[in-house]
């Protein structure tokens, strides 16, 4: 007998569903929660408690290692600015890459894969093949090339760097939008008329949230590494702005003699990946739990 | 005189669930004789499924079986796994609803009889081929040989059900319980597969427990009927005395309110709500019993014996 | 004289093979049917007969390779957008699994408003939700429901949201497919109790897909029966169930068991072949059907007109050995 007989479903893990599921799951998750929040919370006002700014350089202190009396908390670099405001303020940037380049190959991955996805037949074959081309092409290497050629502009940063995850991200969508065409409430939809960018708005894209954000979730710390990298080989955000990757990039440089020029940015960069990986991997296992126990409810 | 092939008494089941024990199966009492084949009936949440389950040894994880159940005078309930492992597919031998999920899709069918001969009988290989072909001989696969080459995926929905229950009546089994055997078959199908299972009792197995939800098919083939409802019996008779004198309101509001074929003109009363999982004490049908009385609320309905062999849970004594 | 409302003829649907190589499976083979307005007509058979598909190609879900469908006098093939959106007004559907035909992530008072925002799109808030409430009163539920989700439903109340959608747009023909059969029965009963009381009170024609004869036999006027794609008989109910001409439709309801006891139809326990190859030239029952003689087997009948009703066969009629000595699969 179909479980369509029976009354109201049962929980998404033994704890229940909701907020309370999702952090009761490990307290993993519980830890590594609150130390991103902290991070968050210090990034954006951390430097607000400290007197000096970006670019100040402190002739007094050049390169000296981090001290409570000298007001340099993490210390100094080799131009004396304070790594503390340095490090935090470079948070903010990476940060903000990692979100806003995953928001971007959402946008375009999203809309792509559905529409691949619901058309069918020629149309998705096409487009899937430009993915396919895509893929086999040295991403890296035309990010690079951008920006070379229009210079280290943030926005452009935030756009090549999306340009880089949105293929995978189009072919999940496609995937789930292939198993979503055929569902029953589709069909009704279909026979009631709605035309076929409703359904995709209304019915596709809404039903398919639940695995986007879970891969959304893991491309953050990814867009993150990427933008790394590209520090790392001096392409990254110009100064004076600057990355945790630019800063590891310097600091890698004067790791023998001034090791707190590394330690600091490279810990929080590592912190953060290692925390949103884990609470990624915690969504994606709630998700399977919540999809699980609404099927076998019966 | 024959002897009593399987008594059940106070047979219960609880389920772990998010919200608590869920009392699958509560209070469950009844028997069968051998050459008799019962039917149980009742809807979701009946807990029909989980008394099968009880009586293979296979309950979910986390479950809990309480009572007895004998088997030729033999318990049941809490046997170690080994033992019951024994018993399985030898003694009591088990049908389900979904033939394509019950057979393994890789293996021939001939594998997947022999197997089961070469477990329980020990059979060695050519034998065990033999008493295979002539089961799927007896379940009326008539191109046995080719049955036996074939994998499940070459025969139709109905034969693969034929299959399973050769398989299930390999070493006549003592006791056969087929849960919704014809359930995912077609119309015409389901005519042969029960006229099958009417032919073969006795001969092929000892008596048999078939659990469904469909009245008609109980009617069909069935000696005895059982109906449960939340997890308790709610009527036990003769199939003639259940059709004819049911007793119980629940009983008799479901027969009210099935669409018949060969009475057109009749209206159909429907039975108000939802079958929904017991909820406290008293009798589960209570909030949508249209003869209810205070006391169904409160106290669990007492037996009542309406004729030999005729038992009734209910609170309302006297023929209606 | 009531007029028609739905003609289709010689209807063929086909869908791709299992395989690339695989030739083509005709789900639907060339099929004639009329459907009268403010008659229900069932559609029998078993899987395989092409019942759903039929039902799929009226709606304009799958492609259809010939034939022709005709709604209200028009020719489906030659209708514009404003045609269609008439059409997908006019014409509603029920389908067979309730929660699986509701969007889960959508409440009840969404999912209802859906066909409103699409067809009428002139309804402010306040009306939609009057619409709304009114046609969840028709089904038996009440405002607490609107803001439910499909999964805190029951089978029974999902697909009693689903009928309260296919009403709100006060359609004139109703496809229900096979909507009870994934329910519990005193469930179905009610649900049935419900779409009679519909069908009775808004003079509904109703299009109606079950496997389930005792069921049709309560709800419909007229029946159609279907075997392997092709149509083998219509009739008005009574005639049919009393006195079947086509063979299926006499092994069809000699295989229904009946809820009594005192009449047991005694099944034999005839055995199982493998099927044969698909029938080339031929009726399509030729293999089944204990009346087969040779003409069966190379020429197929057409549906031929046989008292109110037509039928699909060479030696229509009672008499000669029927349901006992057939072959089954």
């Amino acid at each position: 007998m179909s479980a369509a007989g029976n009354s109201v479903a049962v929980g998404a893990t033994p704890a229940g569903s909701g907020w309370r599921a999702f952090f009761n799951q490990s307290r993993g998750v519980r830890v590594c929660s609150c130390l991103l929040l902290a991070i968050a919370v210090l990034v954006v006002f951390g430097p607000l408690l400290s007197p000096y700014a970006i670019d100040q350089v402190d002739w007094q202190h050049i390169a000296q290692g981090p001290s409570w009396s000298s007001g340099h908390w993490f210390g100094t670099d080799n131009n004396g600015r304070d790594l503390y405001v340095r490090t935090l303020r470079g948070g903010q940037i990476s940060l903000l890459v990692g979100i806003c380049a995953t928001a971007i190959s959402l946008l375009i991955g999203v809309s792509y894969g559905a529409i691949a996805g619901y058309a069918g037949g020629r149309i998705d074959q096409v487009m899937m093949r430009l993915v396919d081309v895509l893929y086999a092409m040295p991403f890296m290497f035309f990010v690079i090339l951008l920006m070379v050629l229009f210079g280290r502009n943030l926005l452009l940063m935030f756009i090549a760097i999306g340009a880089i995850n949105w293929l995978d991200m189009a072919r999940i969508v496609r995937g789930q939008t292939l198993s979503l065409k055929h569902r029953e409430f589709v069909d009704a939809a279909r026979a009631l008329g709605v035309p076929a960018a409703g359904i995709i708005r209304r019915h596709i894209v809404p039903n398919m949230m639940n695995v986007v954000v879970v891969y959304a979730s893991l491309a953050v710390p990814q867009m993150i590494l990427v933008e790394s990298f590209l520090s790392f080989l001096g392409l990254g955000v110009q100064e004076p702005m600057t990355s945790w990757g630019q800063l590891v990039s310097l600091g890698a440089r004067e790791m023998e003699s001034a090791p707190w020029m590394l330690l600091f940015p490279a810990s929080f960069l590592a912190v953060t990946l290692y925390c949103l990986n884990v609470l990624g991997d915690a969504l994606r296992r709630y998700n399977d739990a919540l999809a699980g126990s609404l099927r076998g409810a019966a | 005189m024959s002897e009593l092939l399987l008594e059940v008494e106070d047979l219960g089941v609880s389920l772990p669930t998010s919200s608590g024990q869920l009392h699958a199966v509560d209070s469950l009492g009844f028997s069968l004789r051998e050459g008799e084949l019962l039917g149980i009936v009742g809807e979701s949440g009946s807990g029909k499924t989980q008394t099968a389950l009880a009586l293979m040894g296979l309950t979910p994880a986390g479950s809990r079986v309480s009572g007895s159940a004998r088997l030729d005078g033999e318990e049941l309930i809490g046997r170690p796994e080994a033992e019951l492992n024994d018993l399985r597919g030898d003694r009591i031998a088990m049908v389900f609803q979904d033939p394509q999920a019950a057979l393994n899709p890789y293996l021939r069918i001939g594998v997947q009889l022999t197997e089961v001969l070469e477990q329980h009988r020990e059979l060695d290989a050519v034998t065990a081929a033999q008493r295979a072909t002539e089961m799927l001989q007896a379940v009326g696969l008539d191109d046995s040989e080719r049955c036996m080459r074939s994998y499940p995926h070459q025969l139709s929905g109905g034969m693969r059900q034929r299959v399973t229950i050769a398989i299930a009546l390999l070493c006549r089994p003592r006791l056969l319980i087929a849960d919704e055997p014809t359930t995912a078959l077609d119309v015409t199908v389901q005519a042969q597969i029960l006229g099958l299972l009417r032919v073969l009792k006795g001969s092929h197995y000892g008596a048999g427990l078939l659990i469904t939800h469909d009245l008609a098919v109980v009617a069909e083939i069935c000696d005895r009927v059982l109906v449960m409802y939340g997890g308790k019996p709610m009527e036990l008779a003769a199939v003639d005395r259940l059709f004819h004198n049911g007793h119980h309101p629940y009983t008799r509001a479901l027969l009210r309110s099935l669409p018949r074929l060969d009475r057109p003109e009749s209206g159909l009363v429907p039975i108000p709500g939802q079958p929904g999982r017991p909820t406290g004490a008293g009798c589960p049908f209570r909030p949508r019993c249209a003869e209810r009385l205070e006391q169904c609320a409160a106290v669990v309905p007492p037996r009542l014996d309406i004729a030999p062999g005729h038992l009734s849970y209910c609170h309302r004594s006297g023929p209606n | 004289m009531s007029a028609r409302l739905v003609d289709i003829r010689d209807l063929v649907v086909e869908y791709p093979g299992g395989s690339p190589r695989a030739p083509r499976v005709r789900a639907v083979a060339g099929v004639s049917l009329g459907i009268d307005e403010g008659v229900t007509l069932g559609i029998v058979g078993e899987s395989g007969s092409g019942k759903s598909t039929l039902a799929r190609a009226l709606l304009g879900l799958v492609d259809i390779q010939s034939g022709q469908v005709e709604y209200g006098g028009m020719p489906m093939a030659a209708a514009g957008r404003a045609d269609w959106r008439r059409f997908r007004r006019e014409v509603q559907v029920v389908f067979q699994d309730p929660a699986a035909s509701l969007d889960p992530r959508m409440s009840v008072a969404r999912i209802l408003a859906e066909p409103l925002l699409v067809h009428r799109p002139e309804l402010g808030a306040g009306q939609i939700r009057e619409i709304t409430l009114a046609r969840l009163g028709n089904v038996g539920l009440d405002e607490s429901h609107l803001r439910r989700l499909p999964r805190q439903l029951s089978g029974g109340e999902c697909q009693r949201v689903a009928i309260a959608r296919a009403l709100v747009l006060e359609p004139r023909l109703l496809i229900c497919d096979e909507p009870v059969s994934a329910l519990d029965i005193s469930i179905q009963a009610q649900i049935l109790a419900l779409l009679r009381e519909l069908q009775q009170r808004l003079g509904l024609t109703v299009m109606f897909i079950a496997h389930d004869l005792s069921v049709v036999r309560y709800l419909c006027k007229r029946v159609a029966v279907m075997y392997r794609g092709s149509l083998v008989e219509t009739a008005n109910a009574d005639a049919l169930f009393r006195d079947p001409q086509h063979p299926y439709t006499r092994a069809l309801l000699g295989s229904v068991p009946v809820a009594d006891p005192r009449q047991r139809r005694n099944f034999a326990a005839t055995a199982a072949t493998f099927s044969a190859a698909a029938a080339g030239s031929g009726c399509i029952y030729a293999d089944r059907c204990p009346r087969a003689q040779e003409r069966c087997r190379t020429e197929s009948p057409s549906l031929e007109r046989s008292g109110d009703g037509d039928v699909a066969c060479f030696f229509p009629g009672a008499g000669g050995d029927l349901a006992d000595g057939e072959r089954q699969r």
